[in-house]
């Protein structure tokens, strides 16, 4: 086949397991999201197909070829970290040009031009990476990257080191910037919202193990489980009965139940009345704690504080979820 | 696998000069002890068990190496706090004055403490030597530690005294451990400063060897006698090492933050008072005095030591110091900077990195075997096929090499140390090669060391005294080695002189040290 193909890698460090018999194949041009909290293994998987960690069962390939013999200088793969890493003693350019090669002067400096167009930094040729931001700073770490046209590249948490509100406006850059090119891609974070953002399809990780490979949508509608479902924030779950009580329209076949999330419940007039528990604050909305049918516990996204001690609410959506 | 093999064959040739001209000459020297040219025997070694004379030096050593370390860290702790953790004009200045004793010759320091009770002297120049050891080392570690822990302990209602016995002081206790192992280690091999102090009255055990060596030509007694410094300063550079390794593996470090404060003189009188008085008593008055004692001359002014220096050996004895401290400083930096490559791999498996470890402890020997060991092994060795040096002139350059060779690698692999792996990896993964990973990121990171580990070795070869006393030929001495044959014949003219050429010694290499601090890069804290 052609792309990546990882199969049954296991990484071990001593007697610990880090990364146990991953698999999965990524078509060139796809990006996929290693999704995953720390130390899940999501890093170490991807350190392991760059080859920076010994593989100790299992094999990655590239277009069918076995990529175990093959040095890491010479795989042809690019890798972002999480901090840039750009070479200190070096300028922009001479940072984004390190990968290229030998190619004459002309044709070198035209790629480094082109590259700071494409991350939105024209002119910063000639800067050091010490008069960067942070954000500027991993824009010049893709270029560098991007650069000598990778097969793939593997991009480990990098936007996790800036302020929320650049990681949501690099994200939107990045996703463009892998379409725009044809990238193909493996993109690790533990944020749902910047993996979504970013990715054609989305593989959640837990002890090493990569628990469900999905498209975006499909996995925040079927999880495969319910550690899946709580890592997308799914960490309510309830039967048929409930479900329908609080005003779903869907129906779960026999042995599933519905994850409820942080958006399922929707205020509505005409709703459920349920009771409030507690009430608290996040940036741009209201969280309304509440107390479901079943005594169970769930929240509801509000534009404006709960006045009362009920509110009624609906069940718009949940996630289908082995019981 | 060849990657490997080219690392190996790279070590191979700091590893021979090692095995030739150190580990060769050491094992000799030991096996002397043990053997009287016939057969095995503990005869020798018993002769000096035996003897009064060992077990004074060995007891005079301990006692005042002790005694100077217990003085040095007493004052240096306190010096570090004033020079590091808190914040005045003029600091950085002072810093550097401190760090001058450091780099002067022994014989120079010596010389400079010859004016007290001959013990007294000893401990004192061993404390004027040594002070910047402790106040550097504990110092760089004090200005990164990590301020909020004083301040949740202060929080939680310690009072400054209890914060500083509580909190401060045993975070510190690792760097203020392995000051006072390398500053014991340091006096319990300054073979010039006793020497010319003890005047014959007071030995250590290096002194002794030299005694034994070329006074007596009691061979199988300096060869026991070494093996006894040998034990001596290993257990104290074996203590170093543990102990720094536990203070990099159990500390929180910050980068130097901006956590120093102003002195409060309510607070801090005790501290500055104690330092000013050290600053000023132990390590100003003595250079000062040295400089003009050497410009009297019979009771009155006279520029006559200087004067008569020049028309005389001076000339000829800085050349002859200038030529083999060059020639000692590109074989030492050549060679560690393969050593600092060498060591500075970082292999995936333990076996790998322990052999790294066991590697990087080895070229630091020469640290802990007295230079007075390698000055005599020379002799019984290099004098006669298959490798005959004796009248050769490279012999003091090698053996001043193998003095600083451990400096020059303490210098020059944090420098690689501090290369993160994730730059190497990166630069990896675009596509360079292992030898383009050494030519454009660790090779660079090596040339920032480049000045300072040059600075050191030459600097240290100047002012080479252990070994080059057993190499120097009587008709070309080193300055040192004439300042200490001047010295040790203080007629009126001789002693004039002795201070005049130790002036003129002290200031070259404060002059060579002056100008490789300014390419002291950050990474290199210690000494």
């Amino acid at each position: 086949m052609s792309g990546l193909a990882v199969d049954g890698v296991t990484v071990r460090y001593g007697d610990k397991v880090a990364v146990d018999q991953a698999t999965f194949t990524l078509e060139p041009g796809h990006v996929l999201a290693l999704l995953g909290a720390s130390g899940s293994g999501k890093s170490s998987l991807l350190r392991a197909i760059v080859g920076f960690e010994p593989i100790a069962s299992g094999r990655v390939c590239w277009d069918g070829q076995d990529l175990s013999t093959v040095k890491v200088h010479k795989r042809r793969f690019g890798l972002v970290f999480q901090d840039g890493q750009l070479f200190p003693t070096m300028t922009v350019a001479k940072n984004i040009a390190y990968g290229l090669g030998a190619l004459d002067r002309l044709t070198r400096r035209r790629r480094v031009q082109e590259l700071l167009e494409l991350v939105g930094l024209p002119g910063y040729g000639d800067r050091k990476p010490d008069q960067l931001s942070g954000g500027e700073a991993q824009r010049v770490a893709l270029a560098r990257a991007l650069a000598p046209n990778p097969r793939a590249i593997f991009l480990d948490e990098p936007l996790s080191a800036l302020d929320t509100g650049l990681r949501r406006r690099l994200a939107d850059d990045l996703s463009r910037i892998l379409r725009e090119t044809g990238t193909t891609a493996v993109y690790v974070s533990h944020d749902q919202e910047e993996a979504f953002a970013v990715a054609d399809s989305v593989a959640v990780m837990a002890d090493g193990r990569i628990l469900q490979r999905e498209v975006p949508d499909e996995l925040w509608n079927r999880p495969t489980n319910k550690q899946v479902a709580a890592f997308l924030g799914f960490r309510t779950f309830i039967t048929q009965a409930t479900a329908a009580a609080l005003g779903w329209d869907g129906r779960l076949e026999a042995g599933y139940v519905l994850g409820i999330g942080p958006r399922s419940l929707d205020l509505d007039e005409r709703g459920v009345e349920v009771p409030v528990l507690g009430q608290s604050m996040t940036v741009d909305h209201y969280v309304i704690e509440v107390r479901l049918p079943d005594g169970q516990q769930a929240t509801v996204a509000a534009p404006k504080k709960a006045d009362a001690d009920h509110v009624r609410v609906t069940l718009t959506s949940g996630a289908v979820t082995p019981a | 696998m060849i990657r490997r093999l080219a690392w190996v064959l790279v070590a191979a040739v700091p590893a021979a000069f090692l095995a030739v001209f150190f580990v060769w000459p050491a094992l000799s020297l030991v096996t002397r002890g043990f053997h009287d040219g016939e057969s095995w025997t503990l005869a020798g070694l018993a002769a000096v068990a035996g003897s009064r004379r060992t077990w004074d030096a060995l007891v005079f050593t301990l006692a005042t190496a002790s005694a100077a370390t217990a003085i040095t860290v007493a004052l240096g702790v306190v010096g570090a706090y004033v020079l590091y953790r808190l914040r005045f004009r003029g600091q950085s200045w002072l810093r550097g004055l401190v760090t001058v004793p450091f780099v002067l010759p022994t014989v120079v320091v010596g010389i400079a403490f010859s004016g007290p009770h001959p013990v007294a002297g000893i401990v004192l120049a061993m404390v004027f030597f040594n002070y910047s050891v402790v106040v550097r080392t504990v110092g760089a570690l004090w200005i990164r530690l990590d301020p909020r822990q004083a301040q949740a302990a202060t929080a939680l209602g310690a009072s400054p005294r209890q914060v500083a016995l509580s909190v401060t002081l045993p975070s510190l206790g690792p760097a203020v451990a392995s000051a006072a192992a390398l500053v014991f280690l340091f006096c319990a091999s300054g073979f010039g400063i006793v020497m010319t102090l003890g005047r014959g009255q007071y030995h250590t055990i290096e002194t002794e060897i030299w005694f034994q060596t070329t006074q007596v030509l009691n061979l199988t007694a300096a060869a026991a006698l070494s093996i006894a410094q040998v034990v001596v300063v290993t257990v104290s550079l074996w203590l170093t090492n543990a102990w720094q390794r536990r203070s990099q593996a159990a500390l929180k470090l910050m980068p130097e933050t901006s956590s120093t404060s102003a002195p409060v003189w309510g607070r801090d009188w005790p501290a500055l008072l104690l330092t000013g008085v050290v600053i000023l008593g132990l390590l100003v008055v003595p250079l000062a005095g040295l400089v003009l004692r050497s410009l009297r001359v019979r009771g009155a002014w006279s520029l006559d030591g200087y004067r008569r220096l020049l028309d005389e050996e001076l000339v000829g004895a800085i050349s002859t110091s200038l030529v083999t401290a060059t020639g000692a400083a590109a074989i030492a930096v050549g060679l560690g900077m393969l050593v600092a490559l060498t060591a500075s791999r970082r292999p995936h498996s333990r076996t790998g990195r322990s052999w790294l470890h066991a590697l990087e402890t080895v070229y630091m020997l020469p640290l802990g075997v007295s230079a007075v060991t390698v000055g005599f092994g020379y002799l019984i060795t290099l004098n006669r096929p298959p490798l005959d040096l004796r009248s050769s002139v490279v012999l003091i350059p090698i053996a001043q090499a193998v003095v600083a060779l451990p400096l020059v690698v303490r210098t020059l692999l944090p420098t690689l140390r501090a290369i993160s792996p994730r730059q190497i990896q990166a630069a990896q993964v675009l596509g360079a090669s292992p030898l383009r990973v050494l030519g454009t990121i660790e090779l660079p990171a090596l040339g920032r060391g480049f000045g300072l580990a040059l600075g050191f070795a030459f600097a240290t070869s100047l002012g080479e005294f252990g070994a080059t006393t057993f190499l120097a030929r009587p008709d070309n001495p080193t300055l040192p080695v004439l300042i200490y044959r001047l010295f040790s014949r203080p007629t009126g003219d001789n002693y004039a002189m002795a201070l005049a050429a130790s002036v003129v010694l002290a200031l070259l290499t404060a002059a060579v040290m002056v100008a490789a601090e300014q390419a002291r890069p950050r990474e290199v804290e210690s000494w």
